[in-house]
């Protein structure tokens, strides 16, 4: 009896080995997707897919990518007609990072990040980047490589001066409303890539854009910040050169007498400067808070855009009062924002 | 004669948890129902109603399994036989929906659920007591895996997530516990383990529940607190959760943790169907028991594998308002009529 | 066992029946003499040497050459039965010798030619007497044997470096002498109908379960077989009956210290003449990761190694399917660097991953295997063959990978870590390549659960194989993974038909 089972079971195993197609799951003949670029022309999404080129010999350092393009009405079909052409099956797996193109954030990313999130090959913490220039031109850019966007990816919490995200943050904040998408940015100049500020979004498009200033800020103020380093002009002339680590934010919301919102921001700042400890402390402290409320002035107030988390605060703090607002995002912006700012210098 | 091959009360422990927990984790108690924080609290419900259902089964357990070898209690064995097959039949049907939504159809959609099937067959024919030292084997694999998990996302959780208890909407907190107490068909499969156990089973069975649903409490609010709005839109949060660990270099773990799972289904399974051959030897005959789990088995793959491709199967499967009756039905009616007729008996 | 197995068994036994019903000792000698010469068929190792005693009486001594000392036999036997005055002796004349004339240590007496024989072959020296039907066997032996040096297969660097032999008699004492108890017991058994191998059960009275004992006798007993020429040869009848398992629940060792340790702890060990494998049991799983070298070194490096034993086994075992499952379905686990050298290799090479490890593989195990058999001079060809045939060649000319070659290479590093596991390692490291290659990390994992739901069935002599990791025990786990300090260890001690959920703790309770 038990040699039947065990015949039978070799014969079932047997006859489902049929994974191991030497030729459909060999890594060479996968189209092994590093990067996608997104733009829409037309009503029609153009993809540019940068790729592992696995044909060259093994060498020394980087990668070597290639490109590959495709169009379509969905971006489905856009990135089946990519695979056509190349006529290897993509392997997205390994896609580190998508570039949302100039046309695209001015018409609406949700259907395009829609698609990503739903296809399970995708992984939630690709990285999402803008650009106000076509995709196809910062994918094609001279110093294009995945671990230049991954640096890129790492500036927020190396100098501040950017804001990134991944899928899933994005798409959250898409679908649930209450708070703006921010994606980093990137520029292109002589052929050359590299970070400049952040976009925000208004909904699904883009909304404004953000100087790398407004970047810090914004990361000082959501309490996101792992070390920004700024410079400044002092009033009796020279620069202030300084560090911050060790960012902590706390928004408290009172709703008596209408919403208003204290963001604590509390820090550890180093400084090099001709000044007294004192007099460097206070300089960095007010310098903070002008930068915080501006930001807040320009995006919050003049834009429309919530970017600090304030009306999830809201939310989440006091749902009570959320639920008798009829739109709580006008009610956010109206609301009164005091910044208060807490630096520690050490020297 | 006394029954040979015992299990301590501390492997029930580990084999219940292992095989009710994994169901929850891994193929998600809380599948597209709305908000998972709303979960914490169905949690919390469904724990009372838990600790309610496994009373009889606990009171009649202590009599032994007399009362289902003789008369009325072959066909209640019977029962609880086609009870044990549906329960295998949903677990490979949310395992096999899983693999198919999480990783394509690269692998043959038939080779993984023929080779569990088999895998679990041979288990079970194992014993109880092998499935129960390998249980607890598993479960520190799986218990590693998550805490593993915990710590690589515990600096992606961020509080403002979690939406605040007013925002619970009934009817998730409702279907959530329909969903949890529906799948607790381990709380009948205690009346065919008990006779098997040495030691405080009452102890075990209770510190299981408590267990249980303290850490889908948790990893409720911990999966809401990292996932945020985007778990809404996702049919298994608790693997989308997981491909966001990331340590250093190795990013893109869940396939890896996914085949942990994989080994608790396993358990899960092979627990099953030794449940199945039990009811079977007390409804029929001891040689027809042996027969009757690849039997099960058989019906069980070809109802998972058509599953994915078949939308009234998958309904009816998922369908958890029959589940939930079911379960009640398995836990409450039969013991109390099993235990009337004993007493009516004496 | 098939329908014609039976049949085939029934005849040999019958056979074996006829053979051993010899007949008693004559009370002629030369009727003793010509059945003994026409059983051994004029074999020209067989030697009579006959004797006249002192009163005129037959005598002679029957020895197998070369088995017996020359010297001894003069010395104990010849010079002092042709010295003795019979004349004046009136009483039987085989009580007579046994007590008053031989000066030897060890006499036995005979009284059937089974048991002659026996003796005779086994260097004893056979004294038979004209009028008596029985006879002396006198202990005299004196043949050549391998001295007792390292053993070449549990090789230890603290440890002592006294390994068994092959003579049963010298085994025993290397035991005796490094357990000076009178609770050390050795039981004689003699199994194989043709080889009738003298075999030992070695244990300590005081520590070992009656029950095990019992068990273990009762297998022995059920041997079928007509050789033992290998301690392997009766692994198979002390696992339990229709255990299909790749782990043996019998340990085999060579060194004398480790049986000590082993039957302290209740364990039985099983001696065979002829062989310098010693049998262990019970044995379970955990054993097979500890070294005598453990307990001689520190705790904290004891316990390293240890831990860097079992990570070698799974590293054994999983990498080759892991690397093909990886590859095949899940290629985003590598990380970029890794997988663009994995993806530009497999574009070079003509063959799939699992077709290249599967290869690498096979050719792998004939040189292993190769350089197992062949002559010490021709072993370096063999590795210089596989260096540069394996390493250099077959790489640069893109038959296969590298990185496929360093995984295999890896493997079989680890593998060698424990090389008691080293045959369930190798096939079970096959398995996985074709688990992962049907059914990528999904199939790696049922089959781990299959082979671990096995393990976790088996038992050796009723004792959990998988103890103490399953059914746990914490007392157990302070000599598992890690281990404890001796002032730890020493505490209480622990008997192996204790561990939890053995049939003997059940029954106790």
């Amino acid at each position: 009896m038990k040699r039947i089972l065990a015949v039978g079971l070799v014969i079932i195993f047997s006859l489902s080995a049929v994974g191991c197609s030497p030729i459909e799951n060999n890594l060479d003949k996968r189209l092994i997707i590093q990067g996608i670029g997104i733009d829409l022309e037309a009503d029609e999404y153009k993809i540019t897919v940068m790729y592992m080129d696995t044909a060259d010999p093994v060498g020394e350092g980087d990668v070597k990518s290639s490109f590959a393009e495709g169009s379509g009405l969905s971006v489905l079909d856009a990135l089946t007609d990519t695979a056509n052409k190349t006529g290897r099956e993509p392997l997205y797996g390994q896609c580190a990072f998508i570039v949302l193109g100039g046309g695209l954030i001015k018409n609406g990313i949700s259907e395009p990040l829609e698609f990503f999130t739903d296809y399970y090959e995708f992984h939630p913490n690709i990285n999402i980047f803008s650009s106000e220039s076509s995709a196809d031109k910062v994918m094609r850019a001279e110093n294009m490589s995945v671990r230049l966007m991954q640096d890129f990816a790492d500036t927020e919490a190396s100098t501040g001066k950017t804001i990134s995200s991944t899928l899933n943050e994005v798409y959250a904040a898409l679908s649930s409303g209450r708070t703006s998408a921010v994606t980093s940015l990137i520029d292109i100049k002589d052929k050359k890539i590299f970070v400049n500020g952040a976009a925000a979004f208004d909904g699904d498009k883009a909304g404004a854009i953000l100087s790398s200033e407004q970047c810090m800020a914004t990361l000082l103020l959501c309490g996101d910040a792992k070390s920004v380093w700024d410079i400044f002009q002092s009033d009796e002339g020279g620069n202030i050169n300084y560090s911050l680590s060790g960012c902590k934010s706390k928004i408290n919301v009172s709703t008596s007498g209408g919403i208003e919102f204290d963001i604590a921001v509390n820090t550890h700042a180093s400084a090099y400067g001709t000044e007294s400890s004192a007099r460097l402390e206070s300089k960095i402290k007010s310098r903070i808070k002008t930068l915080c409320e501006s930001t807040i002035e320009q995006l919050l107030k003049k834009k429309r855009l919530d970017v600090f988390n304030l009306e999830r605060t809201l939310y989440s703090k006091d749902y009570g009062y959320y639920k008798t607002l009829e739109n709580p995002k006008q009610a956010v912006v109206l609301s009164r924002v005091n910044v208060i700012t807490d630096i520690e210098l050490q020297r | 004669m006394g029954i040979r091959n015992k299990i301590s009360a501390s492997q029930l422990f580990c084999l219940l948890l292992l095989s009710r927990g994994v169901l929850s984790v891994a193929c998600g108690a809380f599948s597209g129902s709305g908000d998972i924080g709303s979960a914490a609290l169905s949690a919390v419900i469904a724990l009372i109603i838990s600790i309610l259902l496994s009373i009889p089964v606990l009171y009649l357990s202590k009599s032994g399994t007399e009362p289902l070898q003789n008369g009325a209690g072959r066909v209640i064995s019977g029962i609880y036989a086609l009870y044990f097959f549906y329960s295998v039949c949903i677990t490979m049907t949310m395992f096999t929906v899983l693999r198919a939504e999480t990783t394509g159809l690269r692998i043959s959609i038939i080779a993984v659920p023929l080779i569990m099937t088999a895998a679990a067959l041979y288990g079970s024919y194992k014993g109880i007591e092998a499935i129960a030292r390998c249980g607890a084997l598993i479960l520190f694999a799986v218990v590693a895996a998550f805490v593993l998990l915990c710590l690589s996302l515990l600096s992606k959780s961020d509080i403002l997530n979690l939406p605040p208890v007013g925002s619970y909407k009934l009817s998730d907190i409702i279907t959530n516990t329909v969903i949890m107490v529906g799948e607790q068909s381990c709380i009948p499969a205690i009346i065919f383990i008990y006779t098997h156990v040495k030691g405080n089973v009452k102890k075990s069975v209770v510190l299981w529940l408590i267990v249980l649903f303290v850490c889908i409490f948790a990893l409720s609010l911990f999966i809401s607190s990292v996932l945020g709005d985007y778990a809404l839109t996702q049919f298994f949060p608790v693997y989308s959760w997981a491909r966001l660990s990331s340590f250093g270099v190795l990013q893109r773990l869940d396939s890896l943790f996914l085949a942990v799972w994989t080994a608790g289904v396993f358990v899960r399974l092979a627990l099953l169907f030794w449940v199945i051959s039990v009811c079977v030897r007390y409804a029929i005959s001891n040689t027809v028991s042996k027969l009757a789990p690849p039997v099960f088995g058989i019906f069980a793959l070809i109802i998972a594998v058509a599953a994915p491709f078949n939308s009234a199967i998958r309904e009816a499967m998922l369908n958890t308002g029959v589940l939930l009756f079911a379960t009640a039905f398995c836990c409450l009616i039969l013991p109390a009529v099993l235990i009337i007729k004993r007493r009516l008996g004496k | 066992m098939g329908i014609l197995d039976f049949s085939f068994n029934k005849k040999q036994k019958k056979q074996s029946d006829e053979q051993h019903c010899e007949p008693l000792l004559y009370c002629e000698l030369e009727k003793n003499i010509s059945y003994m010469k026409s059983r051994f068929g004029g074999s020209a190792d067989f030697t009579v040497r006959r004797l006249l005693l002192s009163d005129s009486t037959d005598a002679a001594i029957i020895t197998m050459e070369g088995m017996s000392n020359k010297e001894s036999i003069a010395l104990s036997i010849t010079n002092p039965i042709m010295e003795f005055n019979f004349k004046k002796h009136s009483e039987n004349k085989i009580d007579l010798i046994e007590s008053r004339v031989l000066s030897a240590s060890e006499i036995v007496r005979v009284i059937d030619f089974s048991q002659a024989f026996t003796l005779v072959m086994s260097g004893f020296t056979l004294f038979l007497v004209d009028g008596c039907d029985i006879a002396l066997a006198i202990g005299v032996q004196g043949f050549s044997f391998r001295g007792i040096s390292e053993s070449e297969t549990d090789v230890v660097q603290r440890g002592s470096r006294e390994g068994f032999s092959e003579p049963l008699r010298i085994n025993m004492t290397l035991v005796r002498r490094r357990l000076k108890t009178p609770d050390l017991r050795f039981e004689s058994m003699q199994i194989g109908t043709d080889t009738k191998t003298d075999i030992a059960l070695c244990y300590l009275d005081s520590a070992v379960s009656k029950d095990i004992l019992d068990e273990l006798k009762r297998r022995l007993k059920a041997v079928p077989l007509k050789n033992i020429l290998a301690a392997g040869y009766l692994v198979p009848f002390l696992d339990r009956k229709g255990d299909l398992s790749l782990f043996s629940g019998v340990g085999v060792t060579e060194r004398p210290d480790t049986v000590c340790g082993k039957i302290s702890e209740g364990r039985i060990a099983v001696l065979i003449d002829g062989t310098p494998s010693v049998l262990i049991v019970p044995y379970l799983f955990v054993e097979n990761f500890q070294t005598i070298d453990d307990y001689s070194n520190r705790a904290y490096f004891a316990s390293l190694t240890r831990i860097l034993k079992y990570i070698a086994f799974f590293v054994a075992v999983f990498t080759p399917g892991m690397y093909v499952a990886v590859a095949c379905y899940n290629p985003e686990l590598f990380p970029q660097g890794i997988l663009n050298k994995v993806a530009s290799s497999v574009a070079q090479t003509p063959f799939s991953v699992f077709t290249e490890i599967l290869l690498i593989h096979f050719i792998y195990e004939i040189m292993r295997e190769a350089g197992l058999r062949l002559p010490r001079p021709l072993g370096h060809a063999v590795s210089i063959v596989g260096a540069l045939v394996l390493g250099e060649t077959a790489v640069s000319s893109g038959l296969i990978g590298a990185p496929t070659l360093m995984v295999v290479a890896i493997t079989a590093i680890s593998s060698y870590v424990i090389p008691d596991l080293y045959p369930a390692v190798a096939v079970l490291r096959i398995s996985f390549i074709v688990a992962g290659g049907v059914a990528g990390l999904f199939g790696i994992t049922l089959l781990f659960c299959a082979v671990l739901i096995n393990m976790c069935a088996k038992k050796s002599f009723g004792v959990p194989y998988m103890s103490p990791l399953s059914p746990f025990s914490f007392f157990g786990m302070r000599d598992t993974i890690i281990r404890a300090g001796w002032r730890v260890l020493a505490k209480r001690q622990s008997l192996i038909q204790n561990q939890k959920g053995s049939e003997a703790e059940s029954e106790e309770e």
